[in-house]
């Protein structure tokens, strides 16, 4: 970051949190593309248009509008937080999370969840049919996770959403369950204390974090990702399944191997659909108002 | 509307802009006498979208660097036509006085 460009976003803090979250990055692109090479201070007559537009927006009637982009980092964070909290499970894939957490290593790791866990569905499906089955609901969060964060390609970075001290907490949630197996053994801690909770309640503090517009629309996001499978399974096994009380079944039939995976066919069309909704780069897919 | 205004969707009305764009299309038009500065130029793309007038027309990433592409909506279009037509309106009439006037005046102003 160049000397100019830092005065130009300390210039940009005039502007409400939300307003930047959808103009700063390019304003700034157009505050430099404006600016001779070499020059160090911002040019007074932009500097004092910066603070009377900022300040007519902070104290204008229209501060309180929404913004479209608030979604789109919430679909981030969410999706890395989702993702993370499948990789929990996945010990193995955490240790990348911690090396690099931006929107690239987050997308390999939903990557990489996506093939842990239909690798867990392949090794089942030889055993125990009926429960690989029932495995369902975990490629369904890892479309519902890719399907985010396509649609929050240009998000604003997750470190900026979510701050240095929500960085931290991401990245002790993230450690915390390699210990699993040693907290487990000083009998202090369940297995799930460590592998789910405790991540989860990171978590939390990690939303709680993060500055208005995007706060309530992360906590929305996030737990209907984690909720959204699990009703559209139960729903699934309710109507088009007929309610079986056996969770397995003795015999299982092409049929109602297609009927249970179908859900994830339904996730993933409505997700595409959704991301088709949010992504940039479709003409006339970004909302005005969200 | 104010001039800002009708000068961004005069140079979105050719083809979708991205900011910087849209700054040095108006420069142009108007030979150099107004270049819109960041703060005024967002103002009025803010307002002109949640107006409905303009929308985003795609997003490009070039140079690590946001680059966001807007053009005129069929409101934004009428917008534009309707504020066009009112100011050929009154550039009519102020014509069309000064040529009554140097007629009436005939060679007094030579």
């Amino acid at each position: 970051m160049t000397v100019l460009e830092r005065r130009y976003r300390r210039l940009l803090r005039v502007y409400p949190a939300a307003h930047r979250a959808v103009y700063e990055e390019e304003m700034l692109g157009v505050l430099l593309a404006g600016s001779p090479p070499g020059r160090r201070l911002p040019r007074p007559a932009d500097a004092f248009d910066l603070l009377r537009a900022g300040l007519a927006v902070r104290f204008g009637r229209r501060s309180k509008a929404d913004y479209g982009t608030a979604w789109r980092d919430a679909a981030a964070v969410s999706a890395l937080l989702v993702a993370l909290l499948i990789g929990d499970f996945v010990v193995t894939t955490c240790t990348e999370a911690v090396s690099d957490l931006t929107d690239r290593a987050a997308a390999l790791l939903s990557g990489v969840t996506v093939l842990v866990e239909l690798g867990t569905l392949m090794f089942w499906l030889g055993r125990v049919p009926w429960a690989a089955m029932r495995l369902a609901w975990a490629p369904t969060m890892a479309v519902l996770v890719a399907v985010a964060f396509a649609a929050a390609r240009t998000a604003r970075p997750i470190r900026g959403v979510v701050g240095r001290f929500g960085l931290g907490m991401i990245v002790i949630a993230v450690t915390v369950p390699l210990f699993t197996s040693w907290a487990v053994r000083a009998t202090v801690l369940q297995s799930d204390d460590v592998a789910v909770w405790l991540p989860l309640a990171l978590f939390a503090g990690v939303v709680i974090g993060i500055d208005r517009p995007v706060r309530s629309r992360v906590a929305l996001v996030f737990l209907g990702m984690l909720v959204a499978p699990i009703v559209l399974l139960e729903s699934w096994d309710l109507t088009v399944m007929g309610g079986s009380t056996t969770w397995v079944p003795d015999t299982v039939d092409p049929g109602g191997v297609l009927l249970a995976l179908a859900p994830l066919a339904v996730v993933a069309v409505a997700g595409l659909w959704l991301a088709r909704r949010f992504a940039p780069r479709e003409r006339g897919h970004v909302r005005v108002h969200e | 509307m104010r001039e800002p205004t009708f000068l961004v969707l005069t140079a979105l009305a050719e083809e979708p802009r991205h900011g910087y764009a849209v700054i040095e299309d108006v420069a142009t038009m108007t030979g150099g006498r107004v270049r819109l500065r960041a703060g005024t130029l967002y103002a009025a793309l803010d307002r002109l979208r949640l107006d409905g007038l303009i929308e985003i027309d795609r997003e490009e990433v070039v140079q690590s660097r946001l680059r966001r592409y807007y053009r005129l909506t069929g409101a934004g279009e009428q917008a534009l036509a309707a504020e066009s037509a009112r100011l050929r309106r009154q550039a009519t009439i102020a014509e069309r006085r000064l040529k009554i006037r140097r007629a009436t005046l005939g060679g007094a102003t030579a």
